[in-house]
């Protein structure tokens, strides 16, 4: 069980530890031949070693245009578009 | 359960957004006077006549309503009454209150250009509230599908300035 | 040795359901280019202003109940075969559920094609909603009643095979590749009982004479009860697509196992008792009940945002290993060169658009704004029309081989197709959003009134309608390259014992991280039972409480 503090996760103690060696296709070994075999894969990035750092800069990206166009919506074409229903 | 802490922060985010956008429509509501369609009564949609329905028109405001006029509209396959064969005639800064429905299937009633949108529903009363800011033509819409003569289905509003009023033409 | 060989009895139900939902896609299709062209009146000669709307009923059934209900079952026996390893327990009763769906599909398309036969009894020009008091032939409820039903045999069917994995494996977690097919239907399952209620209880007897009047209000409301989860039907097997497939497709590996089960539980959960968000507009449903409805709708956002980082995390991993650097720039390292995985970035794109039009949606009084209106089929062909139709059309690219044994043909168009399709879909929506802002209504054959002038606020009404009649053109074209490459693979694809790439690797983050009470299906399902008791029974109860048919309106024919 990873004990990787300074990266920030949080880790809940899982209540069932199973044996899933027949869940998947797949055991470790076979789980390195998949990055192996791909031709267009450079190399293999672990749990570990993975920040995303990008889906962090698109998903902040995205909320800024949520909240700008919404702003927009609600404030100019909405309240803007009188008379509406006051009760 | 491992949560990467970047997708921690997104999802306090998230709630942020959430909240965000239920604090603004309250704001609006409550602040800014845009609301909805409430509950208001049932009709029986086979039976316009015996009510204020089976005369349709704008009407002066009973005692106990904060509006100064009343406007009864019926929604039918393909024209409002009134709005249709002649245009809803109101003054400019009034407060005016709708009351709409359908004899037979659903329409809409959508003031195009304005957020005053709603259903006419046979066997309920659709009820609002407005004040018109300006002297101006609009036209209204069927915007629920009701038959194959929809899209012919329109109206008129003519919003009057409040001194030229004609008060002859009510219903009485 | 593919998914054919190994599982061939599997594989010839899911092409099974795949051939009808393509067929549907097909009509369905070519009806809505007709209506692109109709509406904004480009070109009107090829059916009337009355026939538009048997041809918008077509266009909403068969893409929207039959394209979809059908690719997902062909989807979910796939996936719940291959992630249990067993054929279906018993073939005689997978066959009936698909052929007494088939069954009824054609009986609801005879009643609606019916329309544009001159002077035919048998019509339901209703539109995908049928709304009474306009009525349509008793033909078009029995055979969506048909429909239902085959779909709970379906989920019945992948409960079965689930339960007999289960006792050969005890201990184990259930798969992701059935979790989600399992957590999708048992969603079917809570919001379906509005519409069998509706169309069981009300319509059919209805529409046979047995009652003469109804209260339009009740049916509508049991509409909607289904109508919000409905959406949700169609979007989690494109979400099981984009969790379980695309970061495969990517070079990479799913994110987190935990978040994509948490994703399904809250859908489960919240999918039901937000319907009154399609009713803000109605007289006879109080501000209190709206209001609930609003701020559970909201709370939806939440399993949407999460996908949207869980997926892209997981992409961007595939793109990293592949040699991505940067904080933008690996996105080009991702493969822009193979069809299935453009599609579903495509579609995932559009949806992060048809997500915020949704935001508006759901919010009570802005909502007044574009009721309606153009804007809504605008946000809905982002949505339903693109994350998932195009998402369902990628991953055919990556499925049909394993399920025909035969290589993948003409990939070049294959690779043009969702690039098409969304550009043909960016002109076309976003001109349905901003004619919905000036107020030009939806389901309407000709918006051109005498009276009065639509008036935009951006742009024009005749630059808006040409941008609706090339964008629906463009897709059109996108729909027929789709079904050149499916048809030729199909028929004279090169066989092959590998033709594709099947291997789903684990995900970063494993199942041994997953809490098991994520697993619970009986909690989680009793749990959404009482959120939609909650929501629904005293409203319905009000509406009930008068009468079942009261106060009640005559039929009027469709």
């Amino acid at each position: 069980m990873s004990q990787n503090i300074e990266a920030g996760k949080i880790i809940i103690k899982p209540t069932v530890m199973t044996e899933d060696l027949n869940q998947s296709n797949e055991n470790s070994d076979s789980a390195k031949n998949w990055e192996e075999r791909d031709p267009d894969i450079e190399r293999e990035i672990t749990i570990d070693e993975y920040q995303p750092y990008g889906t962090l800069t698109l998903t902040l990206l995205y909320f800024a245009i949520v909240m700008l166009m919404w702003i927009f919506m609600y404030f100019v074409e909405f309240a803007g578009n009188a008379p509406s229903i006051i009760d | 359960m491992h949560i990467h802490k970047f997708e921690q922060f997104w999802i306090k985010l998230s709630f942020v957004l959430i909240a965000f956008f239920i604090a603004t429509v309250v704001y609006g509501f409550v602040a800014m006077d845009l609301k909805v369609i409430g509950d208001h009564a049932t009709i029986d949609p086979q039976n316009l006549a015996d009510t204020k329905f089976g005369n349709p028109g704008v009407y002066e405001a009973t005692d106990n309503s904060k509006a100064e006029y009343e406007v009864y509209v019926t929604a039918f396959q393909f024209a409002y009454n009134p709005g249709t064969a002649q245009p809803i005639v109101v003054p400019a800064n009034t407060r005016i209150t709708f009351y709409v429905t359908s004899p037979d299937v659903l329409h809409g009633f959508d003031v195009a250009g304005t957020n005053l949108n709603t259903m006419a529903i046979p066997g309920q009363v659709a009820k609002f509230t407005t004040i018109f800011p300006e002297v101006r033509e609009y036209g209204i819409v069927c915007n629920e599908y009701c038959g194959p003569a929809h899209h012919v289905m329109e109206g008129k509003i003519n919003v009057v300035p409040k001194s030229e009023f004609d008060k002859s033409n009510l219903v009485e | 040795m593919t998914f054919l060989h190994k599982y061939p009895k599997a594989a010839k139900v899911a092409k099974a359901n795949f051939i009808v939902a393509f067929i549907a896609l097909a009509i369905g299709g070519f009806f809505g280019f007709v209506q692109a062209l109709h509406r904004t009146d480009v070109f009107r000669g090829f059916f009337n202003s009355g026939e538009y709307y048997t041809l918008l009923t077509g266009h909403g059934v068969l893409l929207a109940l039959i394209f979809t209900t059908f690719f997902i079952a062909g989807l979910f026996v796939w996936g719940v075969t291959r992630s249990l390893e067993r054929e279906p327990e018993n073939m005689t009763f997978t066959w009936s559920w698909f052929w007494l769906m088939t069954i009824g599909l054609v009986m609801a398309t005879v009643a609606i094609l019916g329309g544009l036969v001159p002077d035919s009894s048998i019509r339901a020009a209703v539109l995908y909603t049928f709304y009474p008091p306009l009525q349509a032939h008793p033909l078009f409820y029995i055979g969506l009643a048909l429909v239902l039903i085959g779909s709970w045999m379906a989920g019945a069917d992948w409960f079965w095979s689930y339960r007999k994995w289960r006792a050969d494996n005890p201990g184990d977690r259930i798969p992701i590749l059935t979790f989600m097919a399992l957590f999708t239907m048992l969603m079917w399952y809570v919001c379906t009982i509005g519409l069998a209620l509706e169309v069981v209880g009300l319509l059919i007897p209805w529409s046979l004479g047995w009652v003469t009047e109804i209260e339009p209000l009740l049916p509508r409301t049991l509409f909607w009860f289904f109508g919000h989860a409905v959406v949700y039907f169609w979007l989690l097997p494109a979400y099981y697509v984009w969790y379980a497939i695309l970061p495969k497709l990517s070079g990479g590996r799913l994110f987190s196992d935990s978040m994509t089960r948490i994703v399904f539980v809250i859908f489960l959960l919240l999918s039901t008792p937000v319907g009154y968000h399609h009713q803000y507009a109605d007289a006879g449903i109080s501000v209190g009940f709206k209001f609930y409805a609003m701020a559970t709708t909201l709370l939806l956002l939440l399993p949407s945002l999460i996908t949207l980082f869980t997926v892209v995390a997981s992409m961007e991993h595939g793109a990293r290993q592949r040699g991505g650097k940067g904080y933008l720039k690996w996105i080009g390292k991702l493969p822009w060169d193979s069809p299935a995985f453009v599609g579903c970035a495509l579609a995932g794109i559009m949806f992060a658009a048809g997500g915020f039009s949704g935001m508006i949606n759901a919010s009570m009084n802005i909502n007044l704004l574009i009721h309606n209106t153009l804007w809504v089929p605008g946000h809905f062909h982002l949505t339903v029309g693109t994350a998932v139709a195009l998402t369902f059309m990628a991953i055919t690219y990556w499925l049909l081989p394993q399920l025909t044994g035969r290589k993948l043909k003409h990939k070049t168009m294959a690779l043009i197709q969702p690039y098409a399709w969304f550009l043909g879909m960016t002109l076309m929506s976003n001109a349905m959003h901003r004619a919905g802002l000036a107020g030009v209504p939806r389901r309407t054959a000709e918006p051109q009134y005498s009276g009065f002038d639509f008036e935009p606020i951006f742009g024009t009404m005749a630059e808006m309608n040409w941008q609706i009649a090339i964008g629906g053109t463009i897709l059109t074209i996108s729909l027929i390259l789709f079904l050149w490459v499916v048809v030729a693979s199909w028929l004279a694809g090169e066989k092959s014992d590998k033709p594709v790439d099947d291997h789903i690797p684990k995900p970063l983050s494993g199942v041994e991280h997953t809490p098991a009470i994520l697993d619970n299906m009986k909690l989680w399902f009793t749990l959404a039972l009482v959120l939609v008791i909650l929501a629904y029974s005293f409203p319905l109860w009000e509406m009930v409480a008068d009468g079942i048919f009261e106060p009640g309106a005559l039929p009027r024919p469709s």
